[in-house]
């Protein structure tokens, strides 16, 4: 596989994700379009360090970081979806985004 | 121990936030606000006697300097307003919860200000907005739940694009240091990745800069946030977003043509996006959060040609924008805080202002135009002025041309504002709280006083500008 590849296969997820997440009317779909966007970035920077063969190491921590943060995220906008729907006794009329 | 002291405003809102932590969730409403106050106070007090401090800490990632310490004093003093003023004006007063997420997003927007890595720039702003996220949702009504999902979605959307733009910008220039990524870009022929990383990074900063505080929000969400979040977003959010802004773009500036194009694209869209929105008859706060936009696209039209000139003008804009909106918020801020947060503010029927209400209102209105007398009006001069020098008079033209259609919608709502109501207006009045007339009329007159003698206001930024590359 080459840079270039990979490059274009995390623009094509990218893209992917931000299409969804324009098109959801539900936050759970748009949660999971942002972890898409989120898995893209990922993709991204293993890619560009790896391929590339320089700051392997740099790419490695700016990964992990991003994982941290879409985890994080995700959890936040799940939690508040959830407490919302229990608040509700609704998953979708109610629930924030709707 | 003295390098100690530059980190003082950090430890006072670390402080203040451990605190108000252990304090929820509580029952009594008054003490949490009095620790969130004298906390807020303290490290005000802290960023301010520290202007003068320079330093580095891990490993130079983060630095303490002029331009640090100043955005931190106008992110605090947002705070302040924010808990001050906009919490006490809400009865029976805000919950544990509401102050450490206020303190929590103050200290992201804080510590960002000082942050000279991409990664732990990203961080912070993380931190802040998800801070800002459950503050407004947790005090909003069941009609604004729909609002608080567009803030969610308008909060996802910069960070994934900022994640992106991180990962590209990181693994073609190999750092994560603001100096190391400028002197990457500078180096060899720029990656086109690079590039990519950069207009990505900058996209996502725009949107929570110019978006994310109103837009998102607007109308349901700004129509039912509390006082509190809706001045904290509009003052210190605003302020401490767009500094951050600025210094990214210092740092990008080796990218040269094809970065200022971006931006120029950027601030046209911006622009016409805010000025299409805008309807200043109807609702007040709608007319507030598009101006918003606005603005932030206009600070772009000085950023084109990024140097000490444009950053300095950009820093003056900034600030003028944020005390112009706090004083045009408190006024409204006030009028919710009377029982009447659902009355049309500046729709129709309108209630008559009183003359304490009406002036700094009219005063706030005029600066964010950019009309004289006041420092709007100097701000958008220097903004305009630094892009024509630079050779971007085309693009100084078109903001001359937004200029002078804002002044006129304005001027609109200015009328408006001030008209007598109809038959169908309320019979009292709405009046702000004391404590917000009298910050409003403070910062209406040093906005009336700086559009007079613009001098002082001009050098400091100049100083300060010297420090944000």
């Amino acid at each position: 596989m080459t840079l270039t590849y990979a490059l274009v296969v995390a623009a094509a997820l990218f893209a992917l994700g931000l299409g969804s997440f324009v098109g959801r009317r539900t936050m759970l779909g748009a949660l999971l379009a942002f972890e898409l966007m989120m898995a893209s970035a990922i993709l991204a920077v293993a890619a560009i360090t790896t391929l590339s063969g320089a700051q392997s190491a740099q790419g490695q921590v700016v990964a992990v970081v991003l994982v941290g943060a879409a985890t994080a995220a995700g959890v936040l906008v799940l939690g508040a979806y959830l407490a919302s729907a229990a608040g509700d006794g609704t998953a979708e009329e109610g629930a924030p985004g709707s | 121990m003295s390098r100690v002291v530059g980190l003082a405003p950090e430890v006072a809102l670390v402080l203040t936030a451990i605190m108000l932590f252990v304090m929820m969730p509580g029952g009594s409403r008054r003490a949490p606000l009095v620790v969130a106050v004298v906390g807020g106070i303290v490290a005000l007090a802290a960023a301010v006697a520290t202007l003068g401090v320079g330093d580095e800490f891990l490993y130079v990632a983060y630095r303490v300097d002029a331009f640090s310490q100043a955005v931190k004093a106008v992110v605090l003093a947002g705070m302040l307003v924010a808990a001050g003023v906009g919490g006490t004006a809400t009865r029976p007063g805000p919950r544990a919860e509401e102050l450490f997420f206020l303190v929590v997003a103050a200290l992201g927007l804080a510590a960002a200000a000082s942050l000279a890595d991409t990664l732990a720039l990203f961080l912070a702003l993380e931190i802040a907005s998800a801070a800002m996220m459950a503050l407004a949702g947790l005090g909003i009504v069941a009609e604004g739940r729909r609002g608080w999902g567009r803030l969610v979605r308008t909060t996802l959307v910069p960070s994934a694009l900022g994640a992106l733009g991180l990962a590209l910008l990181t693994g073609a220039t190999g750092a994560t240091r603001l100096t190391d990524v400028t002197a990457a870009l500078a180096g060899d022929a720029a990656h086109p990745a690079a590039l990519a990383g950069a207009a990505l990074v900058l996209a996502g900063l725009l949107v929570r800069w110019g978006a994310a505080p109103f837009y998102a929000w607007c109308p349901w969400l700004m129509r039912d946030a509390s006082p509190l979040v809706a001045l904290f977003a509009g003052t210190a959010g605003w302020a401490g977003v767009g500094a951050v802004f600025v210094r990214l773009v210092l740092t990008f500036a080796p990218l040269g043509r094809p970065l200022a194009l971006f931006l120029a694209a950027a601030a046209a869209v911006a622009t016409l996006y805010g000025m299409l929105n805008i309807r200043p008859r109807r609702e007040a706060r709608c007319l507030l959060s598009y101006l918003s936009v606005v603005q932030a696209g206009l600070v772009l039209t000085a950023l084109v040609a990024p140097g000490v000139r444009s950053a300095a003008a950009a820093l003056v804009a900034i600030l003028v924008v944020a005390a112009a909106q706090t004083t045009v918020m408190l006024m409204l801020a006030g009028t919710w805080a009377e029982g009447t947060e659902r009355a049309p503010v500046d729709g129709n029927p309108t209630p008559r202002r009183p003359v304490a209400v009406s002036v700094p209102l009219v005063v706030g209105l005029l600066a964010l135009a950019g009309l004289p007398p006041t420092a709007g009006f100097t701000a958008r001069w220097h903004l305009l002025g630094a892009a024509w020098s630079e050779g971007w008079g085309w693009t100084a033209s078109f903001g001359l041309a937004v200029s002078a259609a804002l002044g006129v919608l304005v001027l609109v709502a200015v009328r408006a504002a001030l008209a007598r109501g109809g038959s169908g207006a309320m019979a009292d009045p709405p009046t702000p709280a004391r404590a917000a007339v009298i910050v409003a009329w403070v910062l209406a007159v040093l906005l009336f006083i700086f559009g007079l003698v613009p001098g002082p206001l001009d050098r400091g930024a100049e100083a300060l500008a010297r420090f944000v590359g």
